[in-house]
């Protein structure tokens, strides 16, 4: 069980980044009573690919994710990983950071790693190895003998992720890992994903701080009402709006008044020294530069595709 | 091979989890097993053997000091002190030193402090030597002499067939309160340990590495390895103290009754444990698991009930002979009857296949609806709808 992706096996893993999906959620359809969960829902992971996985409350994210462990049987559609239906020992290669946290309060966090370790595979000295390795990446070492009950909320967050990374998976599915974390740890987690994909694996995760996810990802998938609506490489997303928004900024703060007298542009955002605004196709730049220089001192003027966030909002219609 | 790894692997940690429980109730168990044994012991009439003093003087043969002690046992002995004169002999007679006296091979004598019964084997072992002693003379053999003193007479005694001895109806009563706590401690072991993994949510990154039927198996076993361990040792303490002491008078069938507790306990366990792990995974909190397992407790309880009913009531009645072979209080019963000697073979017989067939099925549908409601977190589940979501042990 030890070294099970060689340096071999990423550097081809590698090699396959974002070109052969492995895990693939295939038309799903589930109904809870009334309640339709997910309707025809289609989503793909490739190694080294890490797709945010975005939607509205009840969207139907956690029940998709919750597929892909059998913890939801879908009533159409399939999972599979490498074009086979999904089995319990491939399943033990992945690792899953369930929405609502899951981990035994008064068990030992190292024992307790160790144990998930052990469950995914690994024998007990790679799983010691492993679980050492992870607490000290997640500065839980002198946490090891506590139990689980005893952490703060943040520190129960990292033993969560650390279960879902000690046996060395080949697929990351994190649902909302952020959630609640504070900004320090919200970095440590970003770098850990980041690390993970770079390594070859195949990380999906939920979230709903899309401009971390935007940050992260290079790609996407939205889900509403059950069905993955929008999906894609983030900056194809974008620019594949039609939108355009122009973001000035400038030295000192600006009265906005000024833009209600411009032609084809309308006010989204405006903070003290930044102004935000949507434009027509055919808007013409140059006068709204010369008013806003009559306004204020611009330090810059950008006119770009619409952020994840307006994307996403966009497509789920709010 | 890495199925049954998982499996010993959830089975270690359940195990683990369980310990100081395990370690405590135990304890309790042991000790009030042993204080009520204890107990038993003390106020049983067996050990209030009577020792006498018997003065012997002109050496009496040695046979009638024999005889003596045997016609005594076990509610008596003697102890024997030598006079060299009849006068000394008589002065500690009178003092209530000795309780008689035995003087040479014809002549005994009486003092105050004689009871009926001694003084009984006392002259029926004098009497014995005189027979020899003119046996002997006869020129009969030593053998023919013993047939002289024992003759052969064949004696029964008509018992009432609902009264069985003190000892049968304990046993009885300690094979129906041990399984009613085994069954119902353990048993809601098992479903507080399914709620509890399901509650924290645990359960689904467990069910990411091990199929939810080898999750439930290991819960099932390893909390009956614990069971098992206790009632084992509850059984060895019983009988070790019974043992131990010559005043109870263990049946001779005991150590069957124990080896028919621990196979009805056994079977029961996993009838019962499978029930209680499909309870316990519909639950989705404590509150909630409370309003399940305790319809389950209360059948357990019926079982008790009617067992201890058995037991005090002294009669095998129709109704406990039919319920016996029920599955649900089979285990309660059956153990009550076979201690008290009620069960006919093919009874048990019967009573056994019905409890495995009936021990399989629960188990299969145990693990279904299992399968069905454990991984449905958000609220409680109803059995039909575990059931109809949940797979077979075989997919």
């Amino acid at each position: 069980m030890k070294n099970r992706t060689g340096p071999l096996t990423l550097a081809i893993i590698r090699g396959m980044c974002h070109h052969e999906p492995v895990l693939r959620l295939d038309g799903l359809s589930k109904r809870f009573g009334d309640v339709i969960a997910l309707a025809d829902c289609s989503l793909s992971v490739a190694p080294g690919q890490m797709l945010g996985f975005l939607g509205p409350n009840g969207a139907g994210k956690t029940t998709a994710m919750r597929t892909i462990f059998g913890l939801v049987r879908p009533d159409r559609g399939r999972v599979t990983w490498e074009d086979s239906e999904l089995t319990t020992s491939v399943r033990r290669r992945i690792g899953y950071m369930p929405e609502e946290r899951g981990l035994y309060p008064k068990m030992r966090v190292r024992k307790q790693l160790v144990y998930f370790g052990r469950l995914h595979g690994l024998d007990l000295p790679s799983a010691e190895q492993a679980v050492d390795r992870w607490l000290e990446v997640f500065d839980l070492t002198d946490r090891a003998n506590a139990k689980v009950v005893e952490l703060s909320h943040g520190n129960q967050q990292r033993v969560q992720l650390a279960a879902s990374l000690v046996h060395d998976p080949m697929l990351l599915v994190l649902d909302e890992p952020f959630a609640g974390l504070d900004p320090i740890a919200v970095v440590t987690m970003a770098r850990i994903l980041r690390e993970q994909a770079e390594r070859g694996i195949a990380v999906l995760f939920s979230s709903h701080q899309l401009d971390l996810v935007e940050d992260l990802c290079d790609d996407v998938a939205i889900i509403n009402a059950g069905q993955v609506i929008l999906s894609g490489r983030v900056a194809q997303l974008r620019s594949a709006s039609p939108k355009r928004y122009l973001e000035i900024a400038t030295s000192g703060p600006v009265d906005p008044s000024w833009i209600d007298q411009l032609p084809g542009a309308s006010l989204v955002e405006s903070r003290d020294d930044r102004i935000r605004l949507l434009v027509d196709e055919d808007a013409n730049l140059e006068m709204m530069a010369s008013a806003a220089t009559q306004a204020g001192e611009i330090s810059s003027f950008t006119l770009e595709p619409p952020r994840l966030s307006e994307v996403f909002t966009s497509a789920v219609g709010r | 091979m890495r199925e049954r790894t998982t499996i010993v692997l959830a089975m270690g940690r359940e195990l683990n989890a369980w310990k100081k429980p395990f370690l405590i109730s135990s304890a309790v168990v042991l000790a009030v097993v042993a204080i009520g044994m204890t107990a038993l012991v003390l106020s049983s009439g067996g050990d209030q053997t009577v020792t006498y003093q018997l003065g012997l003087v002109d050496d009496p043969p040695a046979a009638v000091e024999r005889d003596i002690q045997e016609l005594l046992h076990p509610d008596g002995r003697v102890m024997t002190e030598r006079f060299p004169s009849l006068t000394e002999a008589e002065a500690a007679l009178a003092n209530r030193e000795v309780d008689a006296l035995v003087v040479g091979d014809d002549e005994v004598v009486w003092g105050p402090s004689t009871s009926n019964g001694l003084a009984n084997a006392v002259w029926l072992a004098v009497s014995n030597q005189q027979v020899r002693d003119t046996a002997a003379g006869l020129g009969l053999t030593a053998e023919e002499a013993n047939r002289l003193i024992h003759p052969e007479i064949e004696s029964r005694a008509v018992e009432s067939p609902e009264a069985g001895s003190v000892a049968d109806e304990v046993l009885a009563a300690i094979s129906v309160i041990l399984m009613f706590m085994a069954i119902l401690a353990y048993g809601q072991w098992i479903g507080y340990a399914v709620v509890e993994e399901k509650a924290n949510r645990v359960v689904e990154l467990l069910l990411g590495a091990i199929k939810p039927h080898h999750l439930m198996l290991a819960k099932v076993l390893s909390i009956g390895l614990l069971g098992l361990v206790q009632i084992v040792a509850i059984g060895t303490l019983a009988l070790t103290i019974g043992l131990a002491s010559d005043r109870l008078e263990i049946p001779a069938a005991s150590a069957s009754i124990v080896v028919w507790v621990i196979v009805w306990f056994l079977l029961g366990y996993a009838f019962y444990g499978s029930l209680y792990a499909a309870g316990g995974s519909l639950a989705s909190n404590n509150q909630e698991a409370g309003s399940v397992i305790g319809p389950m407790s209360i059948l357990v309880g019926i079982g008790y009930v009617l067992g201890l009913i058995t037991i005090s009531g002294g009669v095998d009645t129709l109704l406990i002979r039919v319920t016996s072979f029920i599955p649900f209080w089979a285990p309660m019963l059956m153990p009550g009857r076979i201690a008290r000697g009620w069960a006919e073979n093919w009874e048990i017989a019967v009573a056994l296949g019905v409890m495995i067939v009936a021990g399989l099925t629960m188990i299969r549908l145990a693990g279904r609806i299992y399968v069905g409601g454990v991984a449905r977190a958000t609220s409680k589940v109803g059995w039909r709808e575990a059931f109809r979501t949940g797979t077979d042990l075989t997919e």
